[in-house]
């Protein structure tokens, strides 16, 4: 596994598009292997897709790109413009919270990078915000937008783990909150020290939050429709995510008069790349994980993390230390669909709750997507934005220190991560 | 001669994948209907997972085509355009190599299973499932030759041949 290890690693930098970096160096095992059938790389491949729970990553992704395209962003955008268009650092902060409401609708961190970088990315230059920092509050920000139900990760997660996707919906919540707070603390600050301008010159009027509200009221109902609908137990997931895309369809074509047939057209044509792009991600690594799971590669660190402490609180720390170190170079999806079979087991036998850990842990890998030197959500907001990755880094170390920190009071009290599941679910 | 009938294979692909995520969303969406009015359709939930391996390989290619695939670019960049341009074509032997023997064992395991039924459906072979793999890769593989093709173009071909992504 250390030969898989190296070359996945190598390949990596190389620029190898990562899906093909996953799947080549998981091959290299089954070469250093000649007595295994050279048909399972293919078989791992081809089941991957046949996991009917993984259905709900594509339903999730074409709502979020319909919800796009349903006029939904624009309001939210101009709640939280009203929200949050007061304190300092302006658009930086609408941004932020812009990533928390569109959580409510869409999934993805990198969809919401993406999305806002062009959206809002611009503009935020334009006011006066260096380069570095609107692309480090572009990216970090969108970390908001997988653990607000829906979320990809959670039900990577849930999947993987057997663990409850809808405590784990209703446990993004309060955490998400935190997170916010976090951000716009570090905005805050920095805007102080430089300068930045609110963006909006007076506190909004109740009635200027109440018609944005009414205006977002679709948008903002889904996921609690969609809480109840999991709580009822009567859906799964992947039906969830089927709803959802009707649910986009009607509020954009019918309820808001957005969607025509070309922006639909588009919104599919770009779910398409989006779906093609994760899930070969998804099937390749299966290759990666056949030969973790045949030299017992769990086992092996479960020990080494049980050897090392058995208080349920710092292993897991060391593990959240471990995924925001790991994660420098992997990011969130491979970190989850890789590390789900290790760490878990080893929090379950520590007595730990598997939907704590669960957020912690996606919190603590999506991280991985803002982190250089290997970021998805980082590349697409630097690519959009024009921006180098040594002033992305420099200028976004502060909020990386700050939703770091937001998860470490995390693990340490798992009551502000259970308190809605438990309310919720019991 | 390949970029007219790139821009065609990729539009039908486009075409093809989305309608197949459009039939996922139809059928999951149909098998939740069905089940809340207590008349549960099982055979749904087979034929979306079904589309489910076509939709992955095929939207694969559409991703791989529009370079929507994420890489790390840190050391490439860095480079002079020529060590650039040589890494780029050893990660696309790699890679194709990679794809080719995907598509010599997925041929094999497609044909070897073609007995084995579909989710224990007698009349659809599992080799109807298996086939996307050898599909998918020979697609990529025909992107990755396109890629390195215009890598190894002049400069002035490039810019003519570049074909357009249609939205």
């Amino acid at each position: 596994m250390l030969i898989v290890a190296l070359g996945f690693v190598l390949l990596l930098f190389m620029g190898m598009p990562v899906a093909f970096a996953i799947g080549i160096a998981g091959a290299l095992f089954f070469l250093q292997h000649p007595e295994l059938p050279f048909t399972i790389p293919v078989q791992r491949t081809v089941s991957q897709t046949q996991n009917f729970a993984l259905l709900a990553v594509p339903m999730f992704i074409i709502a979020g790109n319909l919800m796009n395209k349903a006029g939904i962003t624009e309001r939210l955008l101009a709640l939280a413009s009203v929200l949050t268009g007061r304190l300092k650092g302006g658009l930086a902060q609408v941004s932020v919270t812009l990533s928390g409401l569109m959580g409510g609708v869409s999934g993805s961190a990198i969809a919401d990078a993406a999305m806002q970088s062009r959206m809002l990315g611009p503009a935020m230059i334009e006011r006066g915000l260096s380069r570095g920092f609107t692309a480090g509050v572009l990216s970090f920000g969108a970390l908001l937008t997988p653990i607000i139900p829906p979320g990809i990760g959670m039900i990577l997660f849930g999947t993987i783990g057997n663990v409850s996707i809808g405590r784990l919906f209703a446990a993004g919540l309060l955490p998400a909150l935190l997170l916010w707070l976090g951000l716009a603390i570090a905005i805050s600050v920095t805007a102080r020290r430089r300068g930045y301008q609110p963006e909006r010159a007076h506190t909004p009027t109740v009635q200027e939050v109440t018609r944005s509200l009414r205006a977002s009221i679709w948008a903002l109902l889904f996921p609690v429709m969609m809480l109840f609908g999991l709580r009822a137990g009567i859906f799964t997931p992947s039906e969830i995510g089927a709803f959802a895309v009707v649910y986009a369809v009607v509020i954009g074509a019918v309820v808001h008069r957005r969607l025509s047939r070309g922006s639909l057209w588009e919104g599919l044509s770009t779910s398409v790349a989006d779906v093609g792009a994760v899930m070969l991600l998804l099937a390749f690594s299966a290759i990666f994980s056949y030969g973790i799971v045949l030299e017992r590669v769990p086992e092996t660190i479960s020990s080494a993390i049980t050897g090392a402490t058995d208080n349920l609180y710092a292993a897991m720390a060391l593990i959240v230390l471990s995924l925001l170190l790991i994660g420098l170079f992997i990011d969130a999806t491979v970190l989850i669909i890789m590390l789900t079979p290790i760490f878990l087991p080893v929090v379950r036998q520590l007595g730990g709750d598997p939907v704590h850990f669960g957020i912690v842990f996606i919190i603590a890998a999506t991280i991985g997507n803002f982190t250089p030197p290997v970021g998805a959500a980082m590349y697409t907001v630097c690519s959009i934005l024009k921006c180098s990755i040594q002033d992305y880094t420099r200028e976004s170390a502060f909020l990386f220190v700050s939703v770091a920190a937001v998860t470490l009071i995390l693990v340490f009290v798992p009551g502000l991560v259970l308190f809605l599941p438990n309310l919720l679910f019991g | 001669m390949t970029a007219p009938i790139g821009a065609t294979l990729l539009k039908l692909e486009v075409i093809l994948s989305a309608t197949l995520l459009v039939l996922m969303v139809g059928l999951i969406f149909l098998g939740g209907v069905a089940r809340m009015m207590a008349t549960p359709l099982n055979w749904t939930i087979d034929m979306a997972t079904c589309f489910f391996a076509w939709g992955t390989f095929l939207a694969a290619d559409v991703a791989w085509r529009r370079d929507g695939l994420m890489s790390v670019n840190l050391i490439p960049t860095q480079l002079s355009a020529r060590a650039g341009k040589v890494l780029t074509l050893v990660n696309y032997i790699l890679i194709s190599g990679f794809l080719v023997y995907l598509v010599y064992a997925g041929t094999w395991l497609t044909w070897v299973s073609r007995s084995r039924s579909f989710q224990g459906i007698p009349e659809i072979s599992f080799s109807f499932v298996t086939a996307s793999l050898p599909v998918g890769a020979a697609l990529l593989l025909m992107t990755t030759l396109v890629k390195t093709r215009r890598l190894l173009a002049p400069p002035k071909e490039d810019r003519a041949k570049r074909p357009v992504a249609p939205h």
